[in-house]
């Protein structure tokens, strides 16, 4: 037997044995085509925002707490626009009561502070009607944010920003003031210069003005489920068709137009500042994947409702004993230490901590969750502790009061010394030194 | 008036990027179903083994200048062996049900495998097929996808051939290189369970 005739054999010996073998062997389960895509959609920067994730994951609710604290206000003032958020909200009004505060505390992320709140009101809900607009399961909403980066700052060092929107169906306005600038800013966009001086000083924009001078689009947010967020977009377009450059297709349509965007998001993917981008990066963390992309699957279509009934679940606050055992359990599975006390008039603490985000990232080992309820009865607020890059905080209070009218009282702004409020369009670009 | 439009949006450079990254992403698809099998064989939780991948997704991004796309995967293996042996030093103890190598058993797994017809009741035991299990999640994902065919769903040779689009010769010539590979990954099982060839 020469060496070929050998080797022959025992290779034939090997494929004999691994044909009878694998009749005994289990291949784990193959990763699905959608679960193969979210590998990829992990922030680019975004270590913390992956953890995130993660600890949203251990909630099983957290795409709704994740795009309520990403996403304050959605308008999509050119019309159908705003449907996409309008499955958002309808969910969220059904699973929470009157409204929502959700309060952000000294979040760090890439150089970036946030600090604000965030108030939702849904609508009464009608059973027999299903909304075709956001607006209809919003009745108002207010955000109000101060970011700040850190003066080493990759981006923006020293930026500090104030803003303010409040939404309702009377009025919905904008407020804007810049405290710093870096020159950063200026020497990448030097047309800013023409706005220095009204953003310095602050301005009060009204929404529903803007919008009257044709497309008009307005999305703020600031994040922290999902990366280093911080968002806001401002567009209006008049169309121009006579324009002088008409044949010209940089020209046309936005002859006259105003676009401000600022955003400090660092995923790949994030800048493009559209109400429609900003949907869809809601939608993505609402449900995992690109909701239009893959609705029309029953896969994605049993992953979206499996998601929404955790949702429900979650964030309804009517656990019993039985569900809350459950939500226990789901969260020890996750995190290393769970304690539930009692804290008086039947209310309990449940606090877990030591959550596993796994790798050699340490940045939230601290980070922990505290959820106030009553066993039987409804969740009261919800704290996530020591998030981000500092000892951050989101609280997420549900409450059954209406939202007082003061929040949407724009007054408080326009009052300020040197605050200008630009009503109509034509005020907003003479403001800019035409 | 005419133009009063200012953006500010820094990351308008990620534009440029856009040729290195779908080349990056590419490579990584090519291979990350194999590395996946890797981790959740080894971890024993899809959920965990997701969030790894992702990491590793990450680090792919972090390395693109370093790494070129054809040497992604065993770089993508190490990173995945890299967080898989950091989680477990984070546990207090590891599951009973999970594999554990056992070089010794392994690699008189791999002598028995060319030398005898090994009985059914040997194949069916646990250790054997862990072993074997390790050691064909370690192999890289051209490999891999050879294998599960030909021995898991029963692909005939010119069946794969139609599927890969080559000859008859050149997938028994595929088979035969990964035949070979499985055996040096059961003679080579470390003892953290993060075999790797």
């Amino acid at each position: 037997m020469n060496d070929i005739e050998r080797h022959d054999e025992r290779d034939d010996r090997l494929d004999r044995n691994l044909l009878a073998a694998a009749h005994h062997l289990e291949l784990p389960v193959e990763p699905s085509p959608l679960q193969r895509a979210r590998w990829k959609r992990a922030p680019e920067k975004g270590i913390l925002g992956m953890k995130r994730e993660k600890f949203w994951k251990v909630l099983g609710a957290g795409g709704a707490m994740a795009a309520c604290v990403t996403l304050a206000v959605i308008l999509g003032l050119g019309g159908t626009k705003s449907v996409n958020a309008a499955a958002i909200f309808d969910s969220l009004r059904d699973a929470i009561r009157k409204s929502l505060w959700i309060e952000i505390d000294n979040l760090q992320a890439e150089g970036v502070t946030a600090n604000g709140r965030v108030l939702l009101v849904f609508t009464d809900r009608d059973e027999n009607s299903a909304p075709t607009d956001a607006n209809d399961a919003l009745a108002a909403s207010f955000v109000e944010l101060r970011m700040t980066a850190a003066p080493d700052q990759e981006d923006f060092p020293g930026l500090d920003l104030e803003t303010a929107v409040g939404v309702t169906p009377d009025d919905s306005w904008c407020y804007l003031k810049t405290h710093y600038i870096p020159a950063t800013i200026y020497a990448d966009a030097p047309f800013l210069a023409f706005f220095a001086p009204m953003l310095n000083n602050g301005v009060v924009l009204d929404i529903d003005a803007l919008d009257t001078a044709g497309n008009g689009n307005v999305a703020i947010g600031a994040g922290a489920g999902h990366g280093p967020v911080a968002k806001i977009t401002f567009s209006t377009t008049t169309s121009n068709p006579s324009g002088d450059g008409a044949n010209d297709p940089d020209d046309g349509e936005d002859d006259d137009g105003f676009e401000f965007s600022f955003s400090t998001t660092n995923s790949a993917d994030a800048g493009e500042g559209t109400v429609d981008h900003v949907n869809e990066h809601l939608h993505e963390m609402m449900f995992g994947s690109d909701f239009r992309a893959t609705a029309n699957t029953p896969e994605a279509q049993a992953a979206i409702e499996s998601h929404m009934e955790l949702v429900r679940d979650f964030l309804t606050g009517r656990f019993t004993p039985e569900q809350m055992t459950r939500f226990i359990d789901m969260i020890e599975s996750s995190a290393s230490e769970v304690n539930v006390a009692p804290i008086g008039d039947g209310a309990f603490l449940l606090r877990a901590s030591g959550f596993e985000f796994h790798g050699a990232i340490s940045a939230d080992e601290d980070m922990a969750l505290e959820v106030q309820y009553h066993e039987g009865g409804r969740i009261d607020n919800v704290k996530l502790l020591n998030l981000g890059d500092g000892a951050g905080e989101l609280r997420f209070i549900f409450s059954d009061d209406d939202a007082t009218s003061e929040v949407f009282d724009r007054s408080r702004y326009e009052s300020r010394d040197g605050v200008r409020t630009i009503n109509n369009i034509g005020e907003l670009f003479s403001g800019f030194g035409q | 008036m005419t133009v009063s439009s200012i953006g500010i949006n820094p990351m308008d450079s990620i534009a440029c990027e856009t040729d290195s990254r779908d080349a990056l992403s590419a490579a990584f698809d090519r291979c990350a179903v194999g590395i996946y099998r890797f981790v959740v064989y080894r971890v024993g939780d899809p959920h965990l083994a997701d969030d790894m991948m992702q990491q590793a997704w990450l680090a792919a991004i972090q390395a693109e200048d370093r790494v070129p796309p054809a040497e992604l995967e065993p770089w993508l293996r190490g990173v995945a062996r890299n967080l898989i042996r950091n989680h477990w030093r984070t546990q207090s103890r590891r599951p009973d049900h999970l594999p554990i190598p056992d070089a010794d058993f392994a690699a008189e797994l791999s002598r028995r495998l060319v030398e005898e017809d090994i009985p059914d009741d040997a194949l069916s035991r646990r250790e054997t097929r862990s072993q074997l299990m390790l050691a064909i999640t370690s192999l890289d994902a051209e490999a891999q996808e050879i294998v599960i065919a030909r021995y898991f769903e029963g692909v005939t040779h010119a069946a794969l051939a139609s599927r890969l689009n080559v000859s008859e010769r050149a997938i028994e010539g595929r088979l035969y290189r990964a035949r070979l590979a499985l055996r040096e990954n059961l003679a080579h099982l470390d003892d953290e369970g993060l075999c790797e060839r």
